[in-house]
């Protein structure tokens, strides 16, 4: 029986200092850079888009008492009286934060297959993994991998999060501050499981190609295809609920997605490494 | 024998229908350059592999300083790896390569520098820690691998192919280099240049279809098969073939015009007994001798003892 404790703090030292390698060549990558760039102002264009529709939305829903119960019936007469409990919330929370975590969603696979792609395979086609390996195994190195870009990502969207509530402090004078503590934590909270399963999704794919080109390709036609899915397997997008938390993260919305998520996400996760495990380098 | 660093026992490890190893067992003295010597496909990186630790064999052992391979590694030990494809991160100079790698031997922050650097001055590069690995010479690059693999000291080096591609003078380089670092660390070298072996290697394993043939101390190898060079006249093919029928006991080869190479085991005969066969077999057909040479070479004792 092999000694639990010297595993662990290698595998955690290893992985420590292959992750900050990676965030170094992250940020210095051309490529990366300017997918950052854009992915922040494109950001910046739907912050400044969303703000004014928060504040005339919440507008609307102020002046006219029987907004909600219209959307109410409109979700009934779609079959969807179960996701009234949404509009509960919406008119509890600011529109901003399900918007855009809505437009996240959407985003994110793109921006995530720009960056990341190739997280795996440039350094295999160089060569060079099989003098890393020398020094430490595949599965740290596969780990800080995952670690490396899933921190990149989850920092960004923390940034953009708290600056969207910035701009919302600053242009409405309704909301107060204190109203956005739960809403901000529990976007970021819902974007754990999601950049987790985009990240393995991505890795997974990296693992599984050889060329940037054909991972790029992959990781686009595999989101499509969770597109159709979503768009077809039910009466309505909304219908696949699972990922419905990701968007509204609140009531029974919340666990569920989490845990449906992560399980996809984990699921990728064992097969990109079960695939680099046997993959020549 | 004592004091074993490396102690190889019955190692069997297949890929599919095919056997790499076949009870592979050896030893290698501590403080030597050992050479690990056999054809293609005969299991040294196999071997190679599995006394690094990314391969597990099927049946036998591996023990390092008398312990066994893994918990040897898990206390922290290091086994020097230098691969035949030495495949540098390109992006990266050589001072930070090592100071990675440094790092993820255990060194922390300065002293993986000042380890990186220890290990550059070793091997007479430490002028080039700031230079990408494209600007380096392909005897350099061979170095920079080497002090990769002297990283944290390790007790044993495993050399694959480090002569392989060099040009001679590269090759002096690179064996006075690994002379000069016997004091430091033992090393397993294998490679297919046996002549090149013979002259920085003072043990050696003979492996074939993966399993030891001989092992031992240098010496002792080269005096078990030796050769006679006879520069003759008027030797041709027909008289090496009936030659051939002639002794069957050696090993005969016409190696160019009027040159014959005559191999023999050293336990079964001598020189001076040899050629009191030899030699009037070759006078009663009129051939001429010009040049009788006696020698030993690793090539010729790899060749008898493997066939």
């Amino acid at each position: 029986m092999p000694k639990l404790a010297p595993i662990f703090t290698t595998w955690l030292r290893h992985t420590w200092i292959l992750l900050l390698e990676e965030i170094r060549d992250l940020l210095l990558r051309p490529r990366a850079l300017i997918s950052i760039a854009l992915y922040l102002a494109s950001l910046s264009l739907a912050a400044y888009g969303l703000i004014h529709f928060d504040t005339a939305v919440g507008d609307v829903l102020q002046k006219h008492d029987n907004s909600g119960r219209a959307l109410r019936e409109i979700l009934q007469r779609l079959h969807l009286q179960d996701y009234t409990i949404v509009l509960d919330h919406i008119e509890e929370w600011p529109l901003l934060f399900p918007l855009f975590q809505f437009y996240m969603i959407f985003w994110l696979p793109t921006f995530v297959a720009l960056v990341s792609c190739d997280m795996i395979n440039t350094d295999r086609s160089r060569g060079t993994l099989r003098f890393l390996f020398l020094k430490t195994t595949r599965w740290r190195y596969y780990c800080s991998k995952f670690l490396a870009h899933f921190l990149l990502y989850f920092v960004l969207h923390a940034v953009s999060l708290a600056l969207l509530a910035g701009g919302l402090l600053m242009t409405s004078e309704q909301v107060v501050s204190v109203e956005l503590v739960k809403p901000f934590l529990l976007c970021l909270l819902m974007f754990v499981p999601y950049a987790v399963f985009v990240v393995s999704v991505t890795e997974f794919v990296s693992a599984l190609t050889r060329g940037t080109l054909s991972s790029l390709l992959l990781v686009h036609l595999f989101w499509f295809l969770v597109l159709l899915l979503m768009i077809f397997w039910g009466d309505f997008p909304l219908r696949f609920s699972h990922f419905v938390g990701i968007i509204f993260p609140f009531g029974d919305f919340l666990w569920v997605s989490i845990l449906h998520t992560m399980g996809w996400a984990l699921a990728f996760m064992a097969l990109g490494y079960a695939l680099f495990r046997r993959s020549e380098i | 024998m004592t004091d074993a660093l490396l102690k190889i026992e019955g190692l069997t490890r297949s890929f599919g229908a095919v056997r790499a190893l076949n009870g592979l067992s050896f030893e290698v003295p501590r403080g030597v350059v050992c050479g690990f010597v056999g054809a293609n496909g005969a299991g040294k990186t196999t071997t190679f592999s599995i006394i690094g630790g990314f391969l597990k064999p099927q049946k036998g052992s591996v023990l390092l300083d008398g312990v066994a391979l893994r918990e040897y590694l898990q206390s922290g030990e290091q086994v020097g790896i230098l691969p035949q494809d030495m495949l540098f991160f390109e992006n990266r100079t050589v001072g930070s390569q090592l100071t990675l790698f440094a790092k993820l031997a255990g060194f922390t922050g300065s002293h993986a520098q000042r380890e990186a650097r220890h290990v550059l001055a070793a091997v007479g590069l430490e002028e080039k820690y700031r230079a990408k690995p494209h600007e380096l010479s392909r005897g350099m690059r061979v170095r920079l691998g080497i002090a990769q693999a002297l990283i944290g000291d390790p007790a044993l080096v495993l050399l694959d192919e480090p002569l392989a591609g060099l040009d001679p003078r590269m090759k002096k380089g690179i064996k006075e280099l690994i002379v000069s670092l016997k004091d430091r660390t033992t090393f397993l070298v294998s490679s297919h240049e046996l002549a090149e072996l013979e002259e920085i290697c003072d043990y050696f394993c003979i492996i074939n279809e993966g399993a030891l043939v001989r092992q031992g101390a240098a010496s002792e190898i080269l005096e078990t098969a030796s050769c006679i060079v006879y520069k003759l006249v008027a030797f041709d093919g027909r008289l090496l073939d009936e030659l051939k029928r002639a002794f069957p006991q050696y090993e005969l080869y016409h190696a160019a015009e009027g040159v014959l190479e005559l191999t023999y085991r050293s336990d079964s005969g001598s020189v001076a007994s040899v050629n009191e066969e030899v030699l009037p077999w070759l006078l009663d057909r009129k051939v001429s001798i010009l040049e009788v040479t006696a020698r030993q070479t690793l090539e010729k004792v790899y060749l008898s003892i493997t066939d």
